[in-house]
């Protein structure tokens, strides 16, 4: 009994608890914007300044699409004339592919800019010596600024994510269905939640790497070269990814235009694949359900392609050949994306504990 | 008698050239020391992008050999040409990610060598010690640039030079690349070295403006990265669009109307050259307009004909395809211009950081 009521303590002293707590998490929220409000500005800047890009450029393209949608070239084939000079205006943008590279190289700034100076600039100039042997624990001060830092750049990834990805590029992928697609490697990466897992990521491994480099400038370097290396690995390995829990089926047309072997690109309306589908291989099987080589396909493609569509399915039919593609399907778009993200977040988490080890270890030194 | 100890002292005291030789090499020593990170990481990633390079030029070159042993390059109609050009075609990914890391590489350069050159001496106040020395903060300066900046021009060009090699089996086999293209035309040996230059010169000057190490490295990744970024985008265009020559003999086969920014590819114009504009004109020299023009191109691209097909077809309708183009002659013109012009702004650059040192309090 006695000691039950020293532990809960009087109603009065808990609320002085709370209030302290309360007043301390504040503070050091306070401490965390006081110490690095320049580069929560810098990262403000720049995504206003992507933001303004985006919708400028979508103001810009919306003429183009809207020509597009109006000629009725919707899923149509694009041949010179007016389909195809609408297609030729907007493919021949290189602002398209210079936001998606600045889109894709968001982690690696804030993981250069934000994350790595975060705790090797307060050991390099010495003030961890003050910081750190404050009331609040050194690890506390850290994640709480590292959390700070962390919450406004995924949430700020996320919208730009939503901008580019769900809004602006689209007018690409239905313009240039065949050559642009969600599928493709910096559309994939570059969805509100990769984005933001991957800003997350690229600020917790930076923020270990300036933990154990403890020098700002070499920090930053090894963070670009560490975190964009990853990222290009990421773009390198992703072909490869999309092959798991990969969807085959039996095409029944020719299949114009499609070789065998690996292939990038997105299922066209009559070859009754789910729309928007995404296929990785093809190969063909003989009478015998087989894989047929290289030449033996090569063969086979050549006598269906002086045939009608109808003819090439009669002529498979009669001999017994088949024509298999794996592809992804729409559906899987984003249990991949939840994939990749989850094993993100678990390299981060990682990282975080590997943290808030060496800041242990350096008090205990 | 003022012969005699001045001879004596002369014996004794180095003359004025030895003693500034000295001098520089101490200063030089210095330079190293301090730089010797930034000398070490830059040379990894030169070694990292001669090694990617050598790979990939490797395994081009012995495929453009079987290209050139087969009478491709001639035009010969052999069944493997096609074959070898998809394999070059399948080959672009690595020469790509290799382009894009030259053509950020005076914005590394900038950012990690210039930008923490005179910020970090004033953040940290060891400038009131290094600048309070016999040696002067310009002469200080100008050994650290001279240096360093040395160092990532021969880079740039040992780099810009090994990249063209690999890059031109890709040329001329005909899968895009082609030295006018923005990203390859700045990152020639030439320009990639003035690049660089400009680069560390813009770094260490934001450095003595901004005065903080990781405040000046963001604002020189900003401004060296929008320049080099606006001169891909624009910059390069616009150059290689001055004073163009014009030809009506050019087929229209794969061309459009309006911009082209294409190599001319074999047998559509003078080799080497880069296509830039097309446009038709009528029976009296009329300017067609661009439904006009696109009535003519589906009219061509229906009849399926050979080139002398498609020019007497356009002869029959009184049109004409016009074509501006920039020669293969005229690139050495343009990177000669684009590089003084790059490294007279590294020099003006370095004038002034020298300037705003000796105001420094």
């Amino acid at each position: 009994m006695m000691t039950t009521a020293h532990v809960v303590g009087p109603p009065h002293l808990r609320r002085l608890d709370e209030i302290s707590a309360r007043d301390a998490r504040r503070r050091l929220l306070r401490v965390a914007w006081l110490q690095h409000r320049g580069a929560c500005l810098v990262v403000l800047a720049v995504f206003a300044v992507l933001v303004i890009a985006i919708v400028l450029e979508r103001i810009r393209v919306d003429g183009s699409y809207a020509a597009f949608v109006a000629d009725g070239c919707v899923g149509r084939q694009l041949t010179p004339g007016t389909c195809n000079t609408a297609a030729l205006a907007l493919g021949g943008q290189s602002i398209f592919t210079t936001l998606g590279v600045a889109l894709s190289a968001l982690p690696l700034l804030v993981g250069v800019f934000v994350g790595a100076p975060l705790v090797s600039r307060e050991i390099e100039s010495g003030t961890s010596r003050f910081a750190w042997t404050q009331a609040t624990p050194r690890t506390r001060l850290v994640f709480a600024t590292l959390g700070v830092l962390a919450g406004g750049a995924a949430g700020m990834a996320a919208v730009v994510g939503l901008l580019f990805g769900g809004w602006y590029a689209h007018v690409y992928y239905v313009v240039l269905a065949p050559l642009d697609s969600q599928w493709q490697v910096t559309p994939f990466a570059t969805t509100w939640w990769l984005l933001s897992v991957w800003t997350v990521s690229a600020l917790v491994i930076s923020a270990l790497v300036g933990t154990i480099i403890r020098r700002t400038v070499a920090a930053m370097a090894a963070t670009a070269a560490l975190v964009g290396g990853l990222i290009y690995a990421g773009r390198v390995v992703l072909p490869e990814v999309l092959h798991v829990g990969a969807s085959t089926a039996r095409l029944h047309s020719a299949a114009e235009n499609l070789v065998v072997g690996t292939i990038s690109a997105q299922s066209q309306p009559g070859w009754h694949l789910p729309p928007g589908s995404w296929l990785l291989r093809s190969w063909m099987t003989g009478p015998d359900g087989r894989v047929l080589g290289r030449s033996a396909s090569v063969h086979v493609r050549n006598a269906l392609s002086a045939r009608t569509a109808s003819g090439a399915a009669r002529w498979l039919a009669v001999h017994h050949d088949a024509f298999w593609v794996s592809y992804q399907p729409p559906s899987h778009f984003w249990m991949l994306q939840g994939a990749e993200g989850v094993a993100l977040l678990a390299v981060a988490t990682l990282c975080v504990l590997a943290t808030a080890r060496m800041l242990k270890r350096r008090a205990a030194a | 008698m003022t012969v005699a100890p001045t001879s004596a002292i002369g014996s004794a005291v180095p003359d004025t050239a030895t003693r500034y030789a000295r001098q520089w090499r101490r200063l030089a020593r210095v330079v190293w020391l301090q730089h010797r990170g930034a000398f070490i990481g830059m040379l990894v990633l030169y070694v990292a992008c001669a090694a990617t390079i050598l790979v990939g030029e490797g395994s081009a070159q012995s495929m453009f050999a079987r290209y050139v042993a087969d009478h491709c390059v001639t035009g010969a109609i052999r069944a493997a040409c096609p074959t070898i050009s998809n394999n070059f075609a399948n080959m672009k990914d690595p020469i790509s990610a290799v382009l894009f890391v030259l053509e950020i590489l005076p914005v590394i350069v900038g950012v990690f060598l210039g930008g923490p050159l005179v910020a970090r001496e004033i953040e940290s106040g060891t400038y009131r010690f290094t600048f309070s020395q016999a040696t002067s903060r310009t002469r200080y300066l100008v050994a650290a640039i001279a240096m360093l900046g040395a160092f990532v021009a021969v880079g740039g060009v040992v780099l810009g030079l090994l990249i063209a090699g690999w890059a031109h089996p890709f040329e001329v086999v005909g899968v895009g690349e082609s030295m006018w293209r923005p990203g390859n035309f700045v990152t020639s040996w030439w320009l990639l070295a003035g690049w660089s230059l400009l680069g560390l010169a813009v770094g260490a000057f934001i450095g003595t403006l901004v005065r903080r190490t990781v405040p000046a490295m963001a604002t020189t990744l900003v401004v060296v990265g929008g320049l080099v970024v606006a001169t891909i985008v624009v910059g390069v265009r616009q150059l290689i669009s001055i004073a163009p020559l014009v030809s009506n003999s050019i087929i229209p086969r794969g061309l459009g109307v309006g911009t082209i920014a294409l190599p001319a590819s074999r047998g559509d114009g003078p080799r080497g050259a880069w296509l830039l504009r097309a446009w038709m004109t009528g029976s009296h020299g009329v300017v067609l307009s661009p439904s006009q023009s696109s009535r003519v191109m589906a009219l061509l691209s229906v009849s399926k004909g050979s080139s002398v097909g498609a020019l007497h077809l356009l002869a029959l309708h009184h049109v004409s395809y016009w074509v501006s183009y920039q020669p293969a002659s005229c690139f050495a013109l343009f990177q000669g211009v684009a590089g003084a012009f790059l490294v007279l702004l590294a020099a003006i650059a370095t004038v002034i950081t020298a300037r705003r040192l000796r105001h420094l309090a």
